[in-house]
């Protein structure tokens, strides 16, 4: 398999941890290779592992065995001390979204900016940005729980997308937002990965599945992750 | 017609080219800036005083008249205690028993 | 211009979180401010109290020599006693004191009288006692109902009191009566040529224990002489002591240090949600504790900061510092203390450290112990899950 760039699962197994070994793998053998520029979809039934599956590829969660490669390098194996520092090239959406409800819209913005070494201004201006496209512009200075369900969605998205990461991988990052937010929302992935960004996302949402702007469709069941051609 | 306007907007910061701040975490700063200038004056005023006092300070006259009537002892203790006058303690065998009541009087 | 610019963002941050905890962070420095204050007024008291004895002691003479017989003391010849000790090689200014102690009307005072004339520049507007008058320090002052004092030993006395001698000389002459040779000798019952002791200055200061031996040779009558020094020395171990009950009093400050770090642990435990957050966004521990560690210096360095300049205000400063000696002398009105430069600033910068590394050790431990966990597991602790 070419691990040079992008993503990639390999033979990649996952149990909770604690469990009994003759208990069902959550995940088993995964084999997959998310590239760059294109937006993959993976679907599959309530409590298939599609959130265990990012957070093993955001380097959340360790995988029982295989690796999760990232531009040909085995992140899943690294020490701490190497991945922290290497998650900053990622930006998650959690399906919990996981705002700070006290701080304001653009502080959240602000969250993952601070340990880059970025300028303030250069902060600033990135941030502004973002809140120009996920249509939060008016609402900079409002607490974030002032906000509506899709609107703290639309931020959550803005906030993985805020320090343009190289991987980005979103859980359920329609699941509240209407026909046209939801277009929204899909273009802006699409231009992350027009940028050369890895997007990966889990959704049940029938919109996306349906979407033009997904590259690349995988079905998660039984453990399992195969990739499906064709559009439903 | 005219290129000095595009000249005038490279030369402004981009702070104010673009006032406007999603986050500009006003209060967070005006605190950053209260505790470090708190601490800094707070600092430089002892320190300014330690070292601008260094003549040696005015006792108020009480070394004066220690010298002026050749006491012995300030008077921090009662007349008559071995304390306030030193002199008057009986030349006694030490009685080495005693320990922790050497301070009586 | 963007003031933003000005601070590293990890600092902007770390005050906004302080903001986020305002009532934690307020307690936090309030606690710090105290315990600070605590430990360095007491400290910087006991220390300014003994450079403030050290100072006065140091007018004091070198040796007094009395005269003893069998019965205890015995008065001395002044003249003979004067001649006696000028033939001590090292001795300089032998001076004949009449003093002693005499119940007053609010207990035993201290009577004094000057045979020399007492300098212009001392006296300071006050005129010396005549004849059946006094000149009283401030408590002996207090205990009047009007300017009659009587005094009362083997003989009795009344005297007119005429001046009051001023309260910031307290430290030296708080119980002292001022009176002529004359009605002292009558009151002491010395008679006229007697003197109470003999107070003797030493050419070579470091001389007190060896002219020893010398001096009490030259009288012809046995003598006990006493020397500054010891009479330093029991000031110094009493000023020490002070210091060192207050330090112990200031164990429940300590005890009340360990509660902040503890309540500072909690505070990080019950973080953990916000810190898997952080990391998952990208931050690694040594950003966790960075902010941390940035958070708890922006409290501590001003809560430390505010502590120590109050101690040093609340000692140093007189009309503070007069509120700070009756509290902690429990009632004495003491003048200005003596401030000795590099004592203070040790015993500050050893407050500082004091109390400010262990807490900042509490928070960087703390914030490493718990940052270094495993994202998912710190994101387990969270309100969303």
């Amino acid at each position: 398999m070419e691990l040079n760039t992008g993503m990639a699962c390999r033979r990649l197994d996952f149990r909770w941890p604690g469990r009994r070994t003759d208990e069902p793998l959550v995940l088993e053998s995964v084999e997959v290779k998310f590239s760059p520029g294109t937006v993959s979809l993976v679907t599959g039934d309530t409590g298939s592992g599609k959130s265990t599956l990012l957070h093993l590829l955001a380097g959340l969660l360790r995988p029982t065995a295989g690796e999760v490669w990232a531009d040909g390098l085995p992140v899943s194996r690294w020490p701490s001390r190497h991945r922290d520092p290497w998650r900053q090239q990622v930006g998650i959406v959690f399906q919990h979204l996981a705002l700070i409800p006290d701080l304001t819209v653009g502080e959240n913005l602000l969250l993952p900016m601070i340990p880059r070494q970025i300028a303030w201004s250069r902060m600033q201006e990135e941030i502004l940005r973002q809140l120009a496209d996920a249509d939060l512009s008016a609402l900079a200075d409002a607490p974030t729980s002032a906000l509506s369900g899709g609107q703290r969605q639309r931020l959550a998205i803005a906030r993985a997308l805020v320090a343009r990461p190289r991987f980005i991988l979103a859980d359920e990052p329609t699941a509240f937002q209407d026909d046209c937010h939801a277009a929204q929302i899909r273009a802006q992935l699409c231009h992350a990965a027009h940028e050369g960004a890895v997007v990966v996302i889990c959704s049940h949402d029938p919109r996306l599945r349906a979407s033009d702007a997904i590259d690349r469709r995988y079905h998660l069941a039984s453990a399992t992750l195969t990739e499906s051609s064709a559009n439903r | 017609m005219n290129p000095e306007p595009r000249t005038l907007t490279m030369q402004i910061p981009p702070e104010e080219r673009n006032p406007r701040q999603p986050a500009p975490c006003h209060g967070a700063r005006r605190l950053l800036m209260v505790a470090v200038s708190a601490s800094v004056l707070l600092g430089l005023a002892t320190a300014a005083d330690l070292l601008l006092r260094v003549a040696p300070q005015d006792d108020g006259g009480a070394s004066i008249w220690m010298k002026a009537m050749t006491l012995s002892a300030p008077a921090l203790w009662t007349a008559g205690s071995p304390q306030r006058h030193p002199e008057t303690v009986h030349p006694g065998v030490d009685l080495r028993f005693s320990a922790g009541l050497m301070t009586a009087p | 211009m963007m003031p933003g610019t000005r601070y590293p963002p990890m600092a902007i941050w770390a005050a906004r979180e302080i903001q986020r905890h305002a009532g934690r962070s307020m307690l936090l420095f309030a606690c710090l401010a105290s315990l600070v204050f605590l430990i360095a007024t007491a400290l910087l008291f006991s220390q300014a109290l003994d450079a403030t004895w050290a100072r006065l002691l140091d007018q004091a003479p070198d040796l007094v020599v009395r005269r003893i017989d069998g019965g205890g003391w015995a008065p001395i010849p002044a003249d003979d006693a004067v001649a006696f000790a000028k033939r001590v090689p090292g001795v300089l200014d032998p001076t004949p004191r009449l003093w002693g102690v005499v119940p007053g009307p609010g207990g035993p005072v201290t009577v004094v009288a000057s045979i020399a004339v007492v300098p212009a520049n001392v006296l300071n507007g006050i005129k010396p006692p005549m004849t059946g008058q006094a000149v009283v320090g401030q408590g002996v002052a207090r205990a009047l109902s009007d300017s009659r004092l009587n005094l009362g030993s083997r003989q009795s006395l009344t005297v007119n009191v005429v001046d009051i001698l001023p309260a910031d000389t307290g430290l030296a002459t708080h119980d002292l009566v001022w009176m002529t040779p004359e009605d002292a000798r009558h009151l002491l019952g010395l008679a006229p040529g007697q003197a109470s002791d003999l107070a003797v200055r030493l050419f070579r200061r470091e001389e007190e224990q060896a002219i020893q031996a010398d001096l009490a040779a030259a009288f012809p009558w046995p003598v006990r002489i006493t020397e500054r020094t010891a009479s330093a020395l029991r000031h110094h171990t009493r000023a020490v002591r002070l210091g060192g009950i207050a330090v112990v009093a200031g164990i429940p400050a300590l005890l009340a240090l360990l509660l902040i770090i503890t309540g500072t642990i909690l505070d990080n435990t019950g973080q953990r949600a916000h810190w898997g957050l952080l990391k998952s966004l990208g931050w690694t521990t040594a950003d966790i504790v960075r902010l941390q560690v940035n958070r708890a210096m922006i409290v501590g360095i001003p809560a430390v900061m505010l502590g120590l300049a109050s101690a040093y205000a609340a000692v140093f400063y007189p009309p503070a510092a007069g509120v700070t000696a009756f509290w902690i002398t429990g009632g004495q009105h003491l003048a200005e203390l003596t401030l000795v430069r590099s004592g203070a600033s040790v015993i500050m910068l050893e407050i500082a450290a004091l109390v400010g590394l262990p807490f900042l050790a509490a928070v960087f431990l703390t914030s490493v112990r718990t940052a270094a966990r495993s994202p998912w597991t710190m994101l387990q602790a969270d309100p969303w899950n």
